[in-house]
Order: C-alpha cells, then sequence, then structure tokens
C-alpha cells in the first residue's frame, strides 16, 4: 500500500512535466499535415464560414537529397471548405484529407474583412477549444476575402504562411496574438490587429509578371470581436509604439519651409499611467524614444543645435498627432485597443468594478487620455561643409 | 642414516607421484659431498641464471671443496651461510609439489629428511605498455599487465609510504592467484577494509581470469546493471584512488584492478581531468555530463517527441524533420530500433574482429548505416544523426562499464519512450534515476555527493576546482583523516 502510495506520487509530476491527455495519443509524424496559416471568410451562403487551410508540403520542401526528386510545384497545399461553424468546415476538410490535422504549429490565422465586421466569436470559440492550438498565433485581417491574402506570392519565404508568421514575428506593424485578443476581449477592451493590404504587384524575381502581393496597410481596431474600423500605418505605428511593440520606425519632419530630416529611431518605449480626477480615468502615454538622423537638409537655420531642437519640436508633435488621431478614432469606436482598462484595473480596482461592464461606453466617454511624446536625438551626424558660408 | 636416505627416496617419490604426466618438470641429479641429490623444477616458470648462479654454481664449488665434511656442509647450508638466496625447507610431498608448479625450485638431498624449496619464479610476461583503453594525452601513460609484482612495483613507485598495505589472498582452487588488497592505512575507511577483506576470504572458485570474475563474486545480489566497481589499468588512477581514501584490488594475470567504493560521479571522471588546467576540465566535465545523459535519452527522446508532441518542436526543425520523414515504410520507434541495433552490432563486430579485416567493419558501417540506409528511404537523415550522436556521446564516458550500462537501457527506454511518449521517457529516468538513488557500493551511496549532498565534494562533481582549492579529501570516501593540507 505504501509503495503504491510512493509509486503514485512519483507518477503524478510526470504527468505535468510530460504533458497528459491527448498528448498521449500517438501519430507518426509523417501521418500528420501540419496547418501553417488558417484563412476564415463569410461563406457564400448565409449564416456560413469558409475555411481554408494552409500546409506545407513536406515531399515538396526541398530538404537535401531526401525524399527524392526536385521539388515541383508550390511546397504548400490549400483547401477550402464552407459550413456554419469553423469547426464543421474543418471536420469537413479532415474527411477529404489523407491526414490527420495538427494546428500546433499555425502560425497565422487571417481573417476576411466581412467576417471580421460580424465577428470573430466563433473562431474564437473553436480556437478555445481546439487542443493543439497555440496561444501566440498571429492574427490579421484582410482587405477583403483572406483567401485573396492566402494566394499571395511568397517571395522571400517558401510558404504564405511564413510570410504572415514573420510580418507578426518583426512586428512590423502590430504582432497581436489570439491570446493578446482573449485577455482584452475578456475585460470588455478592444484589440488592434494588423491590416493587411492585397493587390497585383509586378515581380522581378518571376520575370516580371504580375504576382498577388501583400503587405501592411495599417491596423484594424476590434471591440468585442467586432471590426470597428481601421486606421492607416502613420497611427498605427504609433498603436504598435505606445503596446511596446514598433520597432526601427522613420519619420521625416520638415521644419522652416526647407529644412528637412529624417529621424531613425533606434530606440523607443512607452509608459501608461492613469489617475483618478473628479471622478474621472485620466490616462496618460508617454512615448519616449532615442533617434539618430539619417537625412538632413538644412533649412533657414545652419545652427546645428537650434537645427536639433526644430527636429526634436517638429518630431514629437508629428508622432503626439498620430495617436492622437488613433486615440480618437479608438474613443470614437468605443474600442480600447491599448487596453487602458487593464491599468485601471491594476490601480484603481474598485473604479473597475463599477466601470467593467460597460467599459467600452466609460472608455469613449469618461477617459481622459493625454499624449506626451519624448523623442531625443541623440546621433546628429556630421556633414562636411562643401561651401563654407 | 640409512633410514633417512629411506625417508628422502620415499619423499622423492612421493613428489614425482604427485608430478607424474607433468612433462614440463625436470629433475636434474647432483652430487654433493659424495651425495646424491636432485634438484627439481619446471624450466618454463623458473629463472635459470638464479638457478644456475645463485643455487646450483654454489653448491657445486662448495661441494668441490674437500676440507668440508658433508655434515658440516648440511649445516651450513641450514643456516644460510651457503647460498645468498632465501628459501625454505619442506616434508610435506604436498606442499613440494605445489611450491614445485608455483615456481619453486627443489633440492632433495638424500641424507636429510626436508627438501630445500628456492622460489626462483618468473613467469613470461610483456613489458609495461602504454594504456590502451584509458587514453590520456598528459599525464603517466604506463599501464598495469598481467604480472602483479611489476604492478606492485609500478604502485609502490607511485606512492612510497609505509602506510601503503598491500594484503595478499590466494583465490580459485586451481588458478591460485595471488590477490592483493591495497589501501593506505588511515585514509582508507576501515569498515570497507573490513568489509573488502571479507569478500575476498569468503570467495571459493576454481579460479579467476579476469577481474569481473572477482567483481561478480563480491557483488551484494547482482541487481544492478550499473557497475559498483571500478575498472582500471592504469597505476596512477589507483594511486589517486587510494589517496581519496578507496581500496584497490588487484589480482595477479589480469591488468586490471578494481577500486572500491565507486561512485556516479567518479566513473564520470577520467584521469585526465586532472592533468589539463581546471578550466578546460571542468568544461570537458560540463561536456561528458551532458553527452552521458543524451547517450541515455536521446534516441527515446527523439521518438518521443516526434511521434507524440511535434508541438514542440520548432516549426522549421519540424518542416525538415518531416520533409526527411516522407516515403519512410517504418514508424519512428522501429526505425530508432534498427538503426540502434544494427549500430550495437557493428560496434561488437568493431571490437571482435581481427586488426587486418578491421577496415571492413568500417567501410560497410559508414557505407550501410550512413548512405544506402537514407538513399534506399529506409530510415531518414535525422534519425541517422541522432543515432550518430548517442553511439559518440556513449563513447564519451570514460569509464567503459557505465557506458555498456547506458546502452543497455537506452532499448527499454526506448521503447518506452515510443509507446508512451514523454511520459514514457520521464517514468523511465525517474526509475533510472531512483535505482541510482539507492544503490550502494561498499555502504557509499551512488549518488554522492550529489544525493546524498555533500556541498564540499563538489569541488571534483561536476567541476574540478584547482588543486590548491582542494584542501580536504572528499568526505564521500571518508575516513577519519580528511586534510590533505595543513598550509594555507
Amino acid at each position: 500500500m505504501r509503495a503504491l502510495v510512493l509509486l503514485l506520487l512519483v507518477i503524478t509530476p510526470l504527468f505535468t512535466l510530460a504533458g497528459c491527455g491527448f498528448m498521449m495519443t500517438k501519430v507518426e509524424i509523417n501521418e500528420q499535415t501540419f496547418v501553417f496559416a488558417m484563412y476564415i471568410d463569410k461563406g457564400k451562403q448565409p449564416n456560413t464560414v469558409e475555411v481554408t487551410i494552409s500546409a506545407p508540403l513536406p515531399n515538396r520542401l526541398t530538404s537535401g537529397s531526401q525524399a527524392g526528386g526536385q521539388a515541383s510545384g508550390d511546397p504548400y497545399a490549400m483547401v477550402t471548405k464552407s459550413s456554419v461553424t469553423v469547426q464543421d468546415a474543418l471536420s469537413l476538410i479532415q474527411r477529404d484529407l489523407t491526414r490527420r490535422f495538427d494546428f500546433s504549429h499555425t502560425r497565422a490565422v487571417v481573417v476576411g474583412h466581412r467576417y471580421a465586421e460580424d465577428g470573430l466569436h466563433d473562431l474564437m470559440d473553436w480556437f478555445q477549444r481546439e487542443p493543439t492550438t497555440d496561444l501566440d498565433t498571429y492574427l490579421f485581417v484582410a482587405p477583403g476575402k483572406a483567401t485573396q491574402v492566402a494566394s499571395l506570392t511568397p517571395v522571400f519565404e517558401q510558404m504564405p504562411s511564413e510570410v504572415l508568421a514573420r510580418i507578426g514575428d518583426q512586428h512590423n506593424v502590430i504582432g497581436t496574438t489570439f491570446l493578446d485578443c482573449l485577455v482584452a476581449a475578456s475585460a470588455n477592451q478592444g484589440y488592434a490587429l494588423t491590416y493587411l493590404s492585397a493587390g497585383m504587384k509586378p515581380m522581378i524575381a518571376d520575370q516580371g509578371k504580375p504576382e498577388p502581393w501583400v503587405g501592411v496597410h495599417g491596423t484594424a481596431l476590434f471591440q468585442d470581436h467586432r471590426l470597428r474600423t481601421t486606421l492607416p500605418l502613420e497611427p498605427s505605428l504609433t498603436i504598435s509604439w505606445a503596446e511596446n511593440q514598433l520597432r526601427g520606425s522613420l519619420y521625416t519632419v520638415s521644419w522652416d519651409k526647407s529644412g528637412k530630416a529624417s529621424v531613425y529611431l533606434i530606440q523607443n518605449r512607452a509608459k501608461k499611467s492613469v489617475r483618478l480626477v473628479d471622478g474621472r480615468p485620466v490616462f496618460t502615454i508617454k512615448l519616449k524614444g532615442i533617434g539618430d538622423v539619417i537625412f538632413k537638409r538644412n533649412g533657414i537655420q545652419t545652427d546645428s543645435l537650434s537645427a536639433k531642437y526644430a527636429i526634436e519640436r517638429e518630431l514629437n508633435e508629428v508622432i503626439k498627432e498620430h495617436l492622437a488621431t488613433a486615440i480618437r478614432t479608438s474613443q470614437r469606436e468605443r474600442a480600447d485597443i491599448l487596453q487602458l482598462g487593464m491599468l485601471l484595473d491594476w490601480n484603481y480596482p474598485d473604479y473597475w468594478e463599477k466601470v467593467r461592464s460597460n467599459w467600452s461606453q466609460a472608455y469613449a466617454n469618461e477617459a481622459v487620455i493625454e499624449i506626451v511624446a519624448d523623442v531625443k536625438v541623440r546621433n546628429f551626424g556630421s556633414v562636411l561643409k562643401s561651401k563654407p558660408e | 642414516m640409512r633410514s633417512s636416505a629411506n625417508v628422502k627416496s620415499e619423499l622423492l617419490e612421493n613428489v614425482k607421484s604427485r608430478l607424474s604426466g607433468c612433462g614440463d618438470v625436470s629433475y636434474q641429479s647432483l652430487r654433493l659431498h659424495g651425495s646424491d641429490c636432485t634438484l627439481i623444477f619446471i624450466g618454463p616458470i623458473i629463472d635459470f641464471s638464479s638457478l644456475h648462479g645463485h643455487i646450483v654454481t654454489p653448491l657445486l664449488k662448495e661441494s668441490a671443496k674437500v676440507e668440508h665434511h658433508f655434515d658440516d656442509f648440511i649445516d651450513r647450508l641450514d643456516r644460510g651461510d651457503l647460498l645468498s638466496i632465501p628459501f625454505e625447507r619442506s616434508d610435506s610431498a604436498e606442499h613440494i609439489a605445489n611450491a614445485i608448479v608455483e615456481g619453486s625450485a627443489v633440492l632433495l638431498i638424500e641424507e636429510t629428511a626436508e627438501a630445500y624449496l628456492f622460489d626462483i619464479v618468473l613467469y613470461q610476461k610483456r613489458a609495461v605498455s602504454e594504456s590502451q583503453n584509458e587514453l590520456v594525452v598528459n599525464g603517466p601513460q604506463e599501464a598495469f599487465i598481467e604480472d602483479i609484482s611489476t604492478n606492485l612495483s609500478l604502485l609502490r613507485h607511485k606512492i612510497r609510504h609505509p602506510d601503503l598495505k598491500t594484503i595478499r589472498f590466494q583465490i580459485g582452487r586451481y588458478t591460485k592467484k595471488a590477490v592483493y588488497m591495497v589501501y593506505i592505512e588511515g585514509l582508507a575507511k576501515p569498515e570497507v577494509v573490513q568489509e573488502v577483506n571479507q569478500h575476498l576470504a569468503a570467495i571459493d572458485i576454481d579460479g579467476t581470469f579476469g577481474i569481473s570474475t572477482l567483481s561478480e563474486q563480491m557483488k551484494e545480489g547482482v541487481r544492478s546493471p550499473f557497475p559498483q566497481f571500478q575498472y582500471t589499468e592504469r597505476p596512477d588512477s589507483v594511486a589517486a584512488s587510494l589517496l581519496e581514501g578507496r581500496v584497490g584490488i588487484m589480482q595477479d594475470g589480469t591488468p586490471s584492478a578494481l577500486i572500491v567504493p565507486v561512485t556516479l560521479m567518479s566513473l564520470l571522471q577520467s584521469s585526465e581531468d586532472y592533468y589539463h588546467s581546471f578550466y578546460s576540465s571542468s568544461w570537458i566535465r560540463l561536456v561528458r555530463f551532458a553527452f552521458g545523459l543524451m547517450s541515455l535519452l536521446m534516441p527515446s527522446l527523439y521518438v518521443a517527441i516526434t511521434t507524440f508532441q511535434p508541438s514542440i518542436i520548432p516549426t522549421d526543425l519540424l518542416i525538415t524533420i518531416s520533409a526527411s520523414r516522407e516515403n519512410i515504410p517504418f514508424t519512428a520507434l522501429a526505425e530508432a530500433l534498427i538503426m540502434e541495433l544494427t549500430f550495437e552490432a557493428l560496434r561488437e563486430a568493431g571490437t571482435r574482429i581481427p586488426k587486418p579485416v578491421g577496415q571492413t567493419i568500417s567501410i560497410i558501417g559508414a557505407i550501410v548505416i550512413g548512405q544506402a540506409a537514407v538513399e534506399a528511404g529506409i530510415v531518414s537523415n535525422p534519425m541517422v544523426i541522432v543515432v550518430s550522436i548517442t553511439g559518440i556521446a556513449s563513447y564519451i564516458i570514460p569509464n567503459f562499464e557505465l557506458g555498456l550500462a547506458f546502452r543497455l537501457l537506452r532499448f527499454p527506454i526506448l521503447i518506452l519512450g515510443g509507446t508512451l511518449g514523454l511520459i514514457g521517457v520521464f517514468a523511465a529516468a525517474f526509475l533510472v534515476y531512483g535505482h541510482l538513488a539507492s544503490l550502494k557500493s561498499f555502504g557509499t551511496p551512488y549518488l554522492q555527493p550529489i544525493a546524498p549532498l555533500i556541498r564540499s565534494d563538489w569541488k571534483d562533481a561536476f567541476f574540478r576546482a584547482p588543486s590548491k582549492m582542494m584542501k580536504k579529501r572528499p568526505k564521500t570516501y571518508a575516513s577519519g583523516n580528511n586534510t590533505r593540507r595543513q598550509k594555507p
């Protein structure tokens, strides 16, 4: 008996170490298909959803001389099915496939614009229930149909899904994951997703033929899992900054009519704080950064120091204006995309309890948001004067 | 006079009858002071120059001198005035016969009741050569040989102190091998010395050839695949172990010595560690631990992860693995078993194959495992890599016996990993760990100084501290005397 208890004691931690439940099923790696990306659209029939999965075809991915033969055709496959729910559609796809799905390597999910407007609730439900999914999956919004994005030409990568995953990884705009969305929505707050752009572009790599191309357009603002509006690139970048996701951003400012300078941010940070003033939450978003001047054309002022101050002043103005635009839009759409409510929850839990249930209203009407931009120019760069004045 | 002559010839007859059928026994007749004498010896195992220079020649010279009488001659012989070589006397035919087969020359003199036994044994032996199995770059190169007196001389050369005790046992009813227990009094734990002593004294077998027979006779129940003895062919290893307070066992006729007690840590250390700077030794030790673990777990982890938990493989690696697993007809488990078994067979064949054809194995092995299997699509490339790394890893363990234990355990763990996934691997690792924790070698816990924890001994466990810092002897094999150096 004692030995049995001891054995149980030894075995129990193993389940937490090694994972249990579905992890106990054995599937050979070449009997599975790893879904790398999913594309969700509104179906043609009302109240249906069209799901497209994209999975790599390992035998077409060249890996040395393994598996024989030269790769021919695209190294990935896409399958599309429509049904009433995401689960149904996936099950229909599974029925056609010779291999079992695995969503553990799904890096990107793209939703179509119209589907997003109707709400991502079904998708979120599926995501939470499917055990193999990874919470770090990036979520994107396509300008039109998601399948349009699916057909993009991967120029630098092997598969479209890789392109999307890298866009998320690199924080080209904002790398929002399912985890972020679920956390925000659970507290009645909004979130911002990267809004892609899709179109045709002639590809040098493909003898100048026009090929589908996908880039980033800006952000899409969500509240209650519904797409409210989209923001163009500049305000989107400041949102990314405020979320501490932005990397390597470039701003070009002008002053004194002819003065012009480009500043490349080598370091940027954001700090958000809240205080209650007269029963209203006052948020302060402070964007701090250090930049290098990488282009400068002097204006009337030739004094470097005053030019530096002018650049900093203009830069901070521009940045502040960008974020203000974003915040104004978000307040108009009642989408707390920066999750300022969390800050309130943390600092003033009592107040938060009162406003929590209709936070989106309170965010739009009550919240005062102050923006401080504090960007310093560090390296001004030295320029040889060819014509001494 | 007559009667004693009768006794004498009777003794000779008895000895002869005991040695009948031994064609290599020589009987040399001499006449000393008018008395018939017989010199009996086995030519191949005695030192002829001693026989002639120290025994026969002095006797004949003495006998040629006429001024002495026979009685006077015997008297002087008995007192040791005549011969410089030590001898013993015996009148037991059995004892005499035994002495002869052990390499003594026996002189029987007609008129005396007792025979003279001269121990001038000289077995054929090879010269002391470099260590073949425990290679070091720096440090002493010499290794033990089969001859025990040479081995003892090698050891005495390293430790010149009267506290180095060598207790002699004779083991084997027929082989009658000399076995020595060596230890340093005051450093070795008296209980361990006592225990080894008891074990050795209790062994009763026909004969031992390798020293492993001894270890198996001494093992308290053969319950573990892990070695509870450390084999070494290096005198410096033995000497260093003795200085740590361990006990050595050396047997005549085998070039390896046993060291007890052992711990897992001691088996993962190489004498090389002490001959390099402590930075590189510590680093090498860490590498050794990492690869030791890999040699035990790597194939099973690979199989478990690819078949049960592909979600934890980085995506790019997953693509590579799944691309190479494509079209492989076997399951990952079967694939791993095939490769591991092939590798084991190749390894064994490589050890046994006669040297002139040794190339064959490496060529066949490289072509079969490395190329053809992959190109034919029978096994995948990553599996070959995994098996190869595991193979290399199992050789990084300095102790061959421990490497064997890991090689053996790898298969059950592989099967568990292939059937139960990571849980199986972890369960197996827990079981091995539990087993190791419960194992003891001559009273010393196997995992010491990790469990039970002895902090001060960590200086010479995962790392090797500079020798200036190791002022204390390891407590793992502690006796009372713990200080290596008095000076700060």
